[in-house]
C-alpha cells in the first residue's frame, strides 16, 4: 500500500482554474493531507527530471490536478513513463461546487478562498481513497 | 497587417519553492504592463505540448525567467528547441538590488515577495523593451 500521494498540478498561468488548482494543492499537501502523506509534484522540475520529483511520480500513485482538457500534467507524467491514478478536473469541481472558473481571479487567490478550499477538499478525498 | 511587436515570456511558475511564486507573480505583472505586447507562455502548457503554446513561444522573441537553480525554465525551452532572447535568473536580480526574502511564504507573498516579483519584473521589461525597440526600429 502507497504511503504517500504525488500531487501534480498542470501550473498553467493563463487561466483562473490553474491558479485555483496551484493553490489548492499547497492547501491539500500542507494541511489536509500533510507533508507525511503527500509529495508536491513540480511540473517544470519534472519536465527537468530533477531527482526528487522524478521519484514523486515513480513512488507515488500521481493525482493529476488539471485546469482544462489539454491535460498537461496527465502529459508530462507519461512522458516521463509513468500513469496518473486519478485526475481532479478543477473546473468540474468548481463547477459542482457552484463557481464559476470565468470569474475567479487569474493571478492569486488566498488558500482560504473557497473555491481553492473546496478542490483541495476534492483532492483530499482522492488522495484518501488511494491511500485507504 | 499591422506589426505586433510581442514577446513571448516564459517563467518558470512551479510550485515546489517561494522562489516559483514569485516568478509566477512577476510573469502576471509583466502582463499589466505591457497588455499589448507580452504574451504569457506557461511551463505546464509547454510541458504539455499544448500546440498554441508552442506556436507563441516559438513566433515571438523569448524571455525566460529561472527561479531555483535547476533553472527548468530554461531546462524547458532547451528541450522544446526554443532558443531564448534572454533569461534572467531571480538570484541575480536578488543580488544586484540586494533584496531579502526573510519571511516569505510560497502561498502567497508579503511585502518582500512582492519586491522581488516587481524587480524581476522590471529586469524583464528592461529586455522586452529593447527587443520591442529593436523590432520597431528595424520594421516601421
Amino acid at each position: 500500500m502507497s504511503k504517500k500521494v504525488c500531487l501534480q498540478p498542470c501550473l498553467g498561468i493563463n487561466r483562473p482554474a490553474s491558479t485555483v488548482g496551484r493553490q489548492a494543492c499547497y492547501l491539500a499537501h500542507e494541511f489536509l493531507l500533510t507533508p507525511e502523506r503527500s509529495d508536491l509534484g513540480c511540473a517544470p522540475a519534472l519536465y527537468a527530471e530533477v531527482e526528487e520529483d522524478m521519484l514523486f511520480i515513480q513512488n507515488d500513485p500521481v493525482i493529476a490536478v488539471e485546469s482544462c482538457e489539454k491535460r498537461c500534467a496527465n502529459h508530462l507524467v507519461n512522458e516521463k513513463g509513468e500513469q496518473v491514478a486519478v485526475s481532479v478536473m478543477v473546473e468540474d469541481v468548481l463547477r459542482a461546487n457552484g463557481f464559476d472558473p470565468d470569474t475567479l481571479p487569474t493571478e492569486h487567490l488566498d488558500i482560504e478562498h473557497p473555491a481553492v478550499k473546496a478542490v483541495a477538499e476534492e483532492i483530499a478525498r482522492v488522495a484518501n481513497e488511494l491511500l485507504a | 497587417m499591422e506589426p505586433e511587436f510581442k514577446v513571448a515570456v516564459l517563467g518558470c511558475s512551479g510550485i515546489g519553492r517561494l522562489v516559483s511564486t514569485i516568478v509566477r507573480q512577476a510573469a502576471y505583472m509583466l502582463k499589466q504592463d505591457r497588455p499589448d505586447n507580452v504574451v504569457l507562455v506557461s511551463s505546464g502548457s509547454l510541458t504539455g505540448d499544448v500546440p498554441e503554446a508552442l506556436e507563441a513561444a516559438r513566433k515571438y522573441p523569448l524571455i525566460v525567467i529561472d527561479g531555483c537553480r535547476p533553472k527548468c525554465a530554461s531546462a524547458i525551452a532547451k528541450g522544446k528547441g526554443l532558443e531564448p532572447a534572454g533569461v534572467i535568473w531571480v538570484a541575480d536580480v536578488i543580488a544586484k538590488r540586494k533584496l531579502s526574502l526573510a519571511g516569505e511564504n510560497r502561498k502567497g507573498l508579503d511585502e518582500k515577495g512582492m519586491a522581488v516579483a516587481r524587480a524581476v519584473a522590471d529586469e524583464a521589461l528592461e529586455r522586452i523593451d529593447l527587443i520591442i525597440a529593436e523590432d520597431m526600429v528595424s520594421t516601421l
